[in-house]
């Protein structure tokens, strides 16, 4: 049952040749066997996923037709998501004791579409990060080599999908945390376009760069996902898109023999690794053979990207996380004598390393005398990569291009080296900074280990994404391994 | 702030954190010192980019010349703050979050 999609699930509910309390009963079993391997959940919620789930249950008895196509499916939340009476800690010190009056947006439409809520998982604190090392809870580590990083910041997601722990899981992705974990542990993740998802109960990294998104094992999970997932949230966000709701399953099986797609020279040559290659020029073959074709495309500007992701992501997490200031929730030091030592103490007992750093530099590159060179720089050269994408998909429908540099890598191999850590979002930072939606998914393994590729899109073209990916995982299996101690 | 450095030293350090309210230790300081310092000379390849010539997309963000002057206001007082203490549970060193009411 813990290897079937969400799809199958779902018909195997409506079937009722399984109750919604048999399937969550399922995944907690193998959380409590399998979890403390991995250490992909904070906190599991065993008693009121089977209150929830036995609610649904009662609802078909009763009312099916008025069911979710999602009901009775469990879920996982990433935690900087707000859950109302579960508690929400952000990975972080400063929040261990938090428990939320409201739920995110992205949390109340999976509670209206009937899913079932099984815990909140890991993630790099405050989603800063790309290989979930930097959590309070204790690093997270990789299913298919525990020795390695699941990737992140969205690792405890990605970790437990590939080790069958949940059926679907919540993301969110400010410079790659969906997608770089989902290459990384062999599963299928879409990073929306900015302003799909509502921010809102989403605890802000990144404000301009930051947007939630589904992760599970095929692309027409995802789509199902996203489709409860996705809403115009005025009164709360007001980066929230005004637009129709969309069922993203319903384009799924649409042919893509005209589709036109775009191979970036500067994504396909220097850090990439040869091997990696090699592996996605395999993919690029199984597209033309269903009728796509391909042409170079230029987006020169793709080398500036790390330097401008790295001075305008800090900026806004340095202002965002002022919040943390020791008066109103969360932790606040025993230590302090005045007012002034009590920020700083709480802060600085509360925050781990790297967001320390990050607040520091963010600090830095707004003060005066460097924020015209840094700051300013950096918006101009946003717009800079935005223009490109848009020149490039005046040619082509989508943009194919590697997820990361390299498989996972071992962990604390990139600890003590920031800049090398940085340089592993290269390939997924340009989505972010443009706004762009990006949808990465399994297409090979080398020794051992996941090779994900993301096929990226312009602004709202999330439906033809999915489509891609979903023909294309017709046709091959990488989307279905599992590492095989958790068969 | 001295303009046009690349190394972050001990001064600079001591001013940011004291901007952003960390308080560093002596142990940490060195690391920081050598990781800011080599993200810093990464944003220094942005002063390469030339941005004059191009067609605006999206947002344009405030010059420096419109902002507030940068310099550190003094604290408020301790006192002033003292209706968050109600929350405050000292045993514990965290805020307890008030419980929900529900709306229904």
């Amino acid at each position: 049952m813990h290897q079937l999609s969400i799809t199958e699930l779902a018909a195997q509910l409506k079937q009722k040749k399984i109750s919604s309390v048999e399937l969550t009963q399922i995944f907690l079993d193998r959380i409590h066997k399998f979890n403390p391997a991995i250490n992909a959940f904070i906190q599991v919620n065993d008693e009121a996923a089977l209150v929830h789930a036995r609610k649904i249950d009662e609802a078909r008895a009763h009312t099916p037709e008025k069911l979710h196509f999602l009901s009775g499916i469990p879920i996982a939340h990433k935690d900087n998501l707000l859950t109302k009476g579960i508690k929400t800690t952000c990975a972080s010190k400063a929040l261990v004791n938090f428990t939320p009056p409201y739920s995110a947006t992205i949390v109340e439409n999976f509670n209206k579409a009937g899913m079932v809520t099984l815990g909140k998982v890991n993630l790099d604190e405050f989603a800063m990060g790309g290989s979930n090392e930097n959590s309070y809870f204790g690093a997270c580590f990789n299913p298919w080599d525990t020795s390695r990083v699941p990737g992140g910041s969205s690792g405890g997601s990605a970790a437990l999908l590939a080790a069958r722990l949940g059926p679907a899981a919540t993301g969110s992705d400010t410079g790659g945390s969906i997608r770089q974990p989902a290459s990384y542990c062999g599963v299928t993740g879409i990073k929306p376009s900015y302003g799909v998802v509502s921010r809102y109960g989403m605890i802000a990294f990144a404000s301009s760069l930051d947007q939630g998104g589904p992760m599970a094992k095929t692309a027409e999970d995802c789509a199902h996902l996203l489709s409860a997932m996705a809403s115009y949230d005025p009164q709360h966000d007001m980066t929230s898109v005004e637009q129709p709701c969309y069922d993203y399953a319903k384009d799924l099986n649409k042919p893509i023999q005209s589709l036109r797609v775009g191979l970036p020279k500067e994504y396909f040559s220097g850090d990439l690794d040869p091997d990696i290659g090699r592996i996605l020029d395999n993919a690029i073959k199984e597209f033309t053979r269903m009728g796509a074709t391909f042409v170079e495309v230029d987006l020169p500007d793709t080398q500036h990207c790390v330097p401008a992701y790295y001075t305008i992501a800090p900026c806004e997490a340095s202002s965002n996380l002022a919040r943390f200031d020791a008066n109103l929730y969360g932790y606040r030091s025993s230590q302090s004598c005045d007012l002034e030592s009590m920020y700083a103490q709480s802060r600085s007992e509360s925050f781990g390393r790297e967001v320390k750093r990050r607040v520091l530099i963010g600090t830095y590159a707004l003060s005066s005398g460097y924020y015209d060179d840094y700051y300013i720089k950096s918006q101009n050269i946003r717009n800079l990569i935005r223009h490109d994408f848009h020149e490039a998909f005046k040619k082509v429908d989508v943009i194919f291009a590697p997820t990361a540099p390299s498989v996972a890598f071992k962990i604390g191999q990139l600890l003590s080296d920031p800049v090398q850590m940085y340089l592993q979002d290269s390939f997924t930072i340009p989505v972010n900074l443009a706004e762009l939606p990006s949808i990465a998914l399994p297409v090979g393994q080398l020794d051992g280990m996941p090779v994900g590729m993301q096929i990226i899109g312009p602004r709202f073209s999330e439906s033809r994404l999915l489509n891609a990916a979903h023909q294309y995982q017709k046709r091959t299996d990488w989307h279905t391994k599992c590492p095989e101690a958790y068969l | 702030m001295a303009k046009d450095e690349t190394i972050i030293s001990q001064e600079v350090l001591d001013d940011i954190a004291f901007r952003a309210k960390i308080t560093i230790s002596p142990e940490q300081s060195n690391d920081f010192r050598s990781s800011l310092t080599s993200i810093v000379k990464m944003f220094h390849k942005m002063s390469q980019v030339s941005v004059c010539e191009f067609k605006q997309y999206g947002i344009n963000p405030t010059q420096y010349h419109d902002l507030r002057e940068d310099k550190p206001a003094p604290c408020p007082s301790h006192a002033a703050l003292a209706n968050s203490f109600a929350h405050f549970n000292s045993a514990t060193g965290y805020f307890e979050v008030p419980k929900v009411i529900d709306e229904e």
